[in-house]
């Protein structure tokens, strides 16, 4: 598949060949995301979706192939260049350390300060701003180990705000999050990304999520081959089910976006 | 429980470290009243009083300063380096191996400056030692410096019950001494200070790194961190301060693992004041502990490592307590 890389998209992927320890999870994978979109990334556990985020953000090393940031190399961006443009929540945070919840957003503010500057009255308000947008304002002052698993996770998602790059990469974002803040949060999102030409990708196991928010699709297989394309195009139940190894079924409802169920 | 605003904090504390200085200037056998102490501090002349301040207590203070002072940063850069809140600056064995080094100068008879020597190759060897196993042909990981390092201690551990137990009764207590941590036999040289305030320097650039490298690695990398050379450099940092303090005043304990601790207790968590807050505090404790150590039983002298425990093990628990009442009492349990 051949991928127009003009007009400068936000990233583009060419020809990528990805793999973790010895297994091979993307082959010639290619694809781009222009300013304003949302792609949802779906596939099985161990299809490679965490890893395909990670090397988009330049911690996975690449096999092969090229990604693009702004029409330039990813390898050629400085590591705070690429955290200044692109953004990673990640599936696991680790809490061994003790830190306040108002601190923890603030790391987000890191690629955008300098260590002989204190925190400028932006970044505390991008901060305060995060945790109102994650309903946390109320948890500033507590400890991180104190929080639940969803509170933990809305945390995270404060902080990228806080870090507030072009492109996020989310790595299953509505892990542990109730529903009204799955909903909202996502749709918050959608709402800054289109008002700013920012674009989201997004890994998830729910069909519903990547229907509703997303408007292009990735679908990884574990044979590592690949579809991409609109949604209405790939969010088919044959689609589905071949690569979940399940049958899908797709309800029929009248909302705006296809609505799916595990048969 | 209200906390202080780090500002403050940290001016508490440099009032602490200089009162600390005064009394450790103030106290040991031989009154010498406190104006006499500040006539002759600046303006030394032959008398007594001023050869007591100048040869004996000064240097002894100065130690007492850089060692606490690096141990205390040494403990927080390992804290965050192996994201463990156990480690201390000699889980990695840099403390064995010098002691080693030390031991076996001690066992042949060799004394001072044969004795800091050989206690800085100890060092030394067992840095590249663990460095270079940890490292060996995988990617670094804190998991296996932990490991390695562990592992090397529990073995110079070996070697150094073997050098105890096949030592004469007269070497041993001076083992002992060195194995506790001693201030009374240490020399300080003109580069000591100049090398804690370019570690500290450093660490202060590096600070807001810390933060996040003391989340985890990967989320370090994700906000643009260069975590490989960040890894090497606190790596660095900690073997070499942790080596010039225990070359200097032997293995004191304890000073290294509460402090960072007591401090992120009392609400100071950010590195950007972590750490000029943990050199201030370590420098004033083991100034203090040092104190206690050549006055409580005078004239008979303590090693200063007991005294850091016996003073640090009360406070630290209470602090401990006193905090977790703060996290999980009343009108606080509605997690989930």
């Amino acid at each position: 598949m051949k991928t127009d890389c003009s007009p400068t998209p936000l990233l583009c992927v060419q020809n990528l060949c990805l793999s973790r320890g010895k297994k091979i999870l993307c082959q010639q994978l290619s694809m781009t995301i222009l300013p304003g979109q949302s792609v949802a990334i779906l596939g099985q556990n161990g299809s490679g979706k965490s890893t395909l985020l990670h090397a988009l953000q330049g911690i996975h090393a690449i096999d092969s192939g090229s990604v693009k940031l702004l029409g330039r190399e990813l390898s050629a961006w400085s590591n705070r260049e690429v955290a200044q443009h692109i953004g990673l929540l990640l599936q696991h945070s680790r809490d061994e350390m003790p830190s306040r919840v108002d601190d923890f957003a603030m790391l987000g503010r890191l690629p955008h300060s300098h260590f002989w500057r204190s925190d400028s009255p932006q970044d505390r308000s991008a901060v305060a701003q995060a945790l109102k947008d994650t309903d946390l304002t109320s948890l500033a002052t507590r400890d991180v180990e104190s929080l639940s698993g969803g509170e933990r996770q809305r945390l995270a998602i404060a902080l990228i705000l806080t870090q507030n790059p072009a492109l996020y990469l989310l790595d299953e974002p509505g892990n542990h999050l109730d529903i009204a803040h799955q909903i909202g949060l996502m749709e918050l999102l959608h709402h800054r990304i289109a008002k700013t030409g920012k674009a989201i990708m997004f890994a998830t196991h729910d069909m519903n999520l990547a229907a509703r928010f997303a408007d292009q699709i990735l679908l990884l297989n574990t044979d590592a081959s690949f579809v991409f394309g609109s949604r209405d195009d790939i969010l088919q139940e044959t689609n589905l089910s071949r690569i979940y190894g399940h049958p899908v079924k797709r309800a029929l409802t009248d909302t705006e976006y296809p609505v799916f169920f595990p048969g | 429980m209200k906390t202080l605003p780090p500002f403050y904090s940290l001016v508490l504390l440099c009032f602490a470290l200089l009162a600390a200085i005064l009394i450790s200037l103030f106290s040991g056998s031989y009154a010498v009243p406190i104006s006499e102490i500040f006539t002759v501090l600046f303006s030394p002349d032959d008398s007594v009083n001023a050869q007591i301040i100048h040869d004996i207590r000064l240097p002894r203070t100065l130690s007492a300063i850089i060692c606490g002072a690096m141990l205390a940063l040494s403990g927080v850069i390992m804290q965050v380096l192996l994201r463990n809140p156990l480690a201390d600056p000699y889980i990695l064995g840099v403390s064995g191996g010098s002691a080693v080094g030390a031991l076996t100068a001690i066992s042949l008879g060799a004394s001072g400056i044969w004795l800091t020597q050989s206690a800085l190759v100890g060092a030394i060897f067992s840095i590249l030692l663990v460095f270079g196993l940890a490292t060996r042909g995988q990617q670094w990981s804190s998991q296996r410096l932990l490991l390695t390092g562990v592992v090397v201690s529990a073995g110079w551990g070996a070697v150094i019950n073997v050098l105890l137990t096949t030592s004469t009764a007269s070497t041993v207590q001076s083992m002992l001494f060195w194995l506790m941590g001693d201030l009374g036999q240490s020399r300080i040289s003109s580069w000591h200070f100049p090398l804690l305030i370019i570690c500290l320097t450093i660490l202060f650039t590096q600070a807001r790194a810390l933060n996040t490298l003391a989340r985890g690695e990967l989320l370090a990398k994700t906000l643009g961190v260069r975590v490989k050379r960040l890894n090497l450099m606190l790596f660095l940092l900690a073997s070499a301060m942790t080596a010039t303090s225990v070359v200097l005043a032997g293995s004191v304990g304890f000073v290294g693992l509460i402090i960072p601790h007591l401090l992120r207790l009392a609400g100071i968590q950010d590195h950007r004041w972590l750490i000029p807050a943990s050199a201030l505090l370590g420098a004033a404790f083991l100034t203090l502990a040092d104190c206690l150590a050549r006055t409580l039983l005078a004239p008979q002298q303590l090693p200063v490592g007991v005294l850091t425990a016996v003073i640090g093990v009360p406070i630290f628990l209470f602090m401990l307590n006193y905090r977790q009442e703060y996290q999980h009492g009343p009108g606080d349990s509605d997690e989930n």
